[in-house]
This record gives structure tokens, sequence and C-alpha cells, in this order.
């Protein structure tokens, strides 16, 4: 049976990692490669890397192939920059698994198919940063426009088309807050589509956690500044949280 | 005996993972496209990220489909790694119907319901594939939409999605050729282990 997933984000600004808060402040921690290297031997389902200042630069190249040169035994799933097929193909040249898309979605949804056919369909997760607006209504917000708005159609096509394997949700209220995430965006985001949904932004801890993880729609959960407060925060969020069909890391055993 | 791998490289997908995870295992490895370097390795890995048709066209245009094709016919061990399991199949209708190297007889076709199988899943080991049988239940990561699909006499393994749902092929054999649809090389420790004994017995059974 396929486990959800318990992943860890990397929020990367500038060539370092930093602790975000809702897309507006940012605290340096230090070395990518330090904490991305933390959470594979902890034992994190997949790592999630997010350079979140790369606009039109495409993407970096270089962080990913220096993240691959540390050898991870996870899969690693890097996004920030991706506007092309050709940015696509050497991202996964460079050691990224898969990638997330996030502004080609409404700049340039066309390139989405041309990425599928170069790298595959599986290996596309399509990014929503989302805000719960007073009325009610969720709203997308396009973080390098600094506008936010309706789902555009065209987006909303590509995910109820399945043309991305996944849709990473962002809960952008609650992003760095630590105060949990708002279910009420992936319910936003089930009415438009039947992929399995990852849900990052406010996560801490386990009783923020596990209901999401009950969903039926929910492959996994993303926890980004949580897991930098403490050593082996992965494996201790697993410990508490053994009634939910997560898998349990192990080290490898010589032969 | 330390045993050399040669990463066949198709321009298609991430070797460097591979390539480091081999290392890290002890053996010996390059990534290559150069039948001279192929040709002194004791195991080659066809790995693989991507599309089908990318793929297959990346192999024809490097001249790899005959080479290939003529190592699994003279036993050498080879193992195929998630898209590079697939295309040891006959066919896959991935983005159109497109030939495949015909190792191992079978097709790849879309997965059904659910379309995808991503994430963590643990491995159901067939009978008398004692090779295989250290990874029963197991839990490896995959990563695909596409299956394969063929006799079960070549089926080394299944995952399930769900409780009871249709057994997904995870892994096939033939032979010294070794087909497995997960990423070990992303599996941690117990995709570490089996990818280190799957090169130790070199193919094997």
């Amino acid at each position: 049976m396929l486990r959800k997933r318990l992943l860890g984000a990397v929020v990367v600004r500038q060539g370092s990692a930093v602790q975000s808060f809702g897309y507006r402040r940012w605290l340096p921690l230090g070395k990518p490669e330090c904490l991305v290297e933390n959470l594979d031997r902890w034992g994190a389902d997949g790592i999630v890397v997010l350079a979140i200042d790369r606009g039109d630069q495409g993407p970096d190249l270089k962080l990913i192939e220096r993240l691959g040169a540390l050898g991870l035994s996870t899969p690693l799933t890097y996004g920030g920059g991706l506007a092309t097929e050709e940015h696509a193909r050497a991202a996964v040249r460079a050691g990224a698994e898969r990638l997330v898309l996030d502004a080609v979605l409404s700049h340039n949804p066309q390139a989405v198919g041309a990425m599928a056919s170069s790298v595959g369909v599986q290996a596309l997760v399509a990014a929503l940063p989302l805000l719960h607006g007073a009325d009610g209504e969720v709203q997308h917000l396009q973080h390098l426009k600094g506008t936010h708005g309706a789902l555009a159609t065209p987006i909303r096509e590509l995910i109820a088309g399945e043309h991305v394997s996944e849709v990473l949700v962002i809960d952008v209220a609650s992003e760095g807050e630590g105060h949990g995430f708002n279910p009420a965006l992936l319910q936003a985001v089930e009415a438009e589509t039947a992929l399995p949904l990852l849900a990052f932004g406010g996560l801490a801890s386990t009783e923020q956690i596990r209901p999401l993880l009950s969903r039926s729609q929910l492959a996994g959960v993303v926890v980004g500044n949580a897991l930098n407060y403490r050593e082996h925060a992965i494996g201790q969020l697993k410990a508490a949280l053994t009634d939910q069909p997560l898998r349990l890391h192990r080290q490898r055993r010589s032969l | 005996m330390r045993r050399t791998v040669a990463i066949v490289d198709y321009g298609v997908g991430n070797h460097t993972s591979v390539l480091r995870c081999v290392r890290q295992l002890g053996f010996r490895a390059r990534v290559s496209h150069s039948a001279e370097q192929l040709d002194q390795a004791d195991v080659l890995v066809l790995p693989g990220v991507g599309a089908f048709p990318t793929a297959m066209q990346h192999l024809h245009s490097l001249d790899l489909v005959s080479y290939l094709q003529r190592a699994a016919q003279l036993g050498r061990p080879l193992i195929g790694i998630c898209l590079g399991m697939q295309l040891l199949a006959e066919s896959s209708t991935e983005l159109g119907f497109t030939p495949g190297l015909g190792v191992i007889p079978g097709v790849v076709e879309a997965i059904g319901e659910p379309h995808w199988h991503i994430g963590w899943n643990g491995l159901e080991v067939a009978e008398g594939r004692p090779l295989l049988q250290a990874s029963d239940g197991d839990v490896m990561y995959f990563n695909h939409s596409y299956v394969f699909r063929g006799p079960e006499a070549f089926v080394a393994a299944h995952s399930r999605v769900r409780e009871g749902s249709e057994p997904l092929v995870a892994a096939i054999q033939r032979g010294s050729v070794w087909g497995l649809q997960f990423h070990p090389e992303k599996s941690q420790g117990p995709g570490l282990e089996l990818l280190e004994r799957l090169i130790q017995a070199g193919g094997g059974h």
C-alpha cells in the first residue's frame, strides 16, 4: 500500500537557505547543502528545495548539482525558475527527480506539455500558493507579480487534465508561522482535480499534520521551518504518527 | 570481487544519482555511451527519468539499441531502473506506440485507476526469486504512471497502490537482466541493499 509522505522543505533565497514567513520575510539559515544532507540522513520521504528568487533567471543548476553531489538516497524535488523544456531537462540531468512548476503555469502553460514529453508527466508538480480571502473565496497568489485572484483557466485545465502529476498546495498566510494548514485550501483544489495533493505551509506539529493525512486525496505533507529547530525532527514526527500510514526509515544494513 | 558498473548514458534522466549511489556501495562505476567502455563493465545499469519515446529516440541516435539487445542475448548482467526497466519491454503506448528494446516479453501501458504510482510502497516478491527475497516487504520509492504488463514468468515483484487493489509490476527478470520499476538509489537503506545484492550477484538469480 502506498504510504503517505512526510517531506522536508528547504527554501533558498540568494543562494542561502532561509526561514520563510508568508513570502514576505526571510531569516538566513546557512548552506542549503547542510539542511538537505540532514533531511536525507534523518529519513525524510522526500526533499523539496524551492529557490524562490529565480524569476526569469532559469533554474539554479549549480545548486542542484551541489545537492546531487551529496549522493542523496532520498528523492529530490526542485522548484524555481523553471520556464522551458530545456530548463526541465537540465534540472533533471543536474540531479532533480521531480520539478515544481509555479510561474510557468500561468505565464506559459503550453510549455508544460513540452516539459512532460521530455522529463515525463510524473516528474512535474504544480505549485499553487493560495490565500483564503475574507469573503471565503480561495485566491491564487502570483508572487512574482505581487497579485492574487481566482485560479486562471489554463491552470485549472492543467490540473484537471492531469498534465502534471501532483499539486503542491501552499498556504501562503500560514507559511512559516507554524499555526497549521488551512484545510479549506485543499478542499478548493480537490474540487478542481483528482490529482494527489501535497500540503505545505504552517505545519509544525503532529496535531496539525494528523487530520490532513486522513484526507484520501492528500499524498503527503511538506514541513519547512519546524524541521530546523531540532535534530532528527523527521524521525520524531514519524514516531508520534505511527497510527498513520507513513513509512518507517531504515538505514542500510551491510551484506 | 570488486565489480565494475557502467551506467549507460543516453542523454535522458539523472545519471549522477545512480553513479554516486553505486560508488557509495563500493563498486567501480563510470557513465558512458561508448560501446568500448561499456564492454569493459561487469554490470550495465540503464537508468531513466522521462518519457519512453524520447528515451528510445536517444538510444537509437547513440546506436545503443542493438548494443543493449546483444548484451542481453549474451547474458551480460543488465539492470534497468524506472524508465530504464520499461525500455526493456517490447513496446510502450506512452505518448503513442513506440517499440522498446524487446529484451523481456511484455508491454508498457498506462496504469489505470488511480493514474499515478508516486511515493513509497512495499514490495511483494514472487516465489522463486532468491536474490530479491530479502527485500520482500521492504518499502521503495516509485514514481511512474505507466506500468509493465507481461507474462508472470518474468515478474519478480509487485506492489499495490491500495490494499486489495490490482497488483502493479515492480520488478521483472529474465536471466541476468533485471528491471526495477522503483528507484533503488532513492529508496534509502532498503534500496541500496537490493542494488548492492544485484550488482554483487552480477545479475544472477
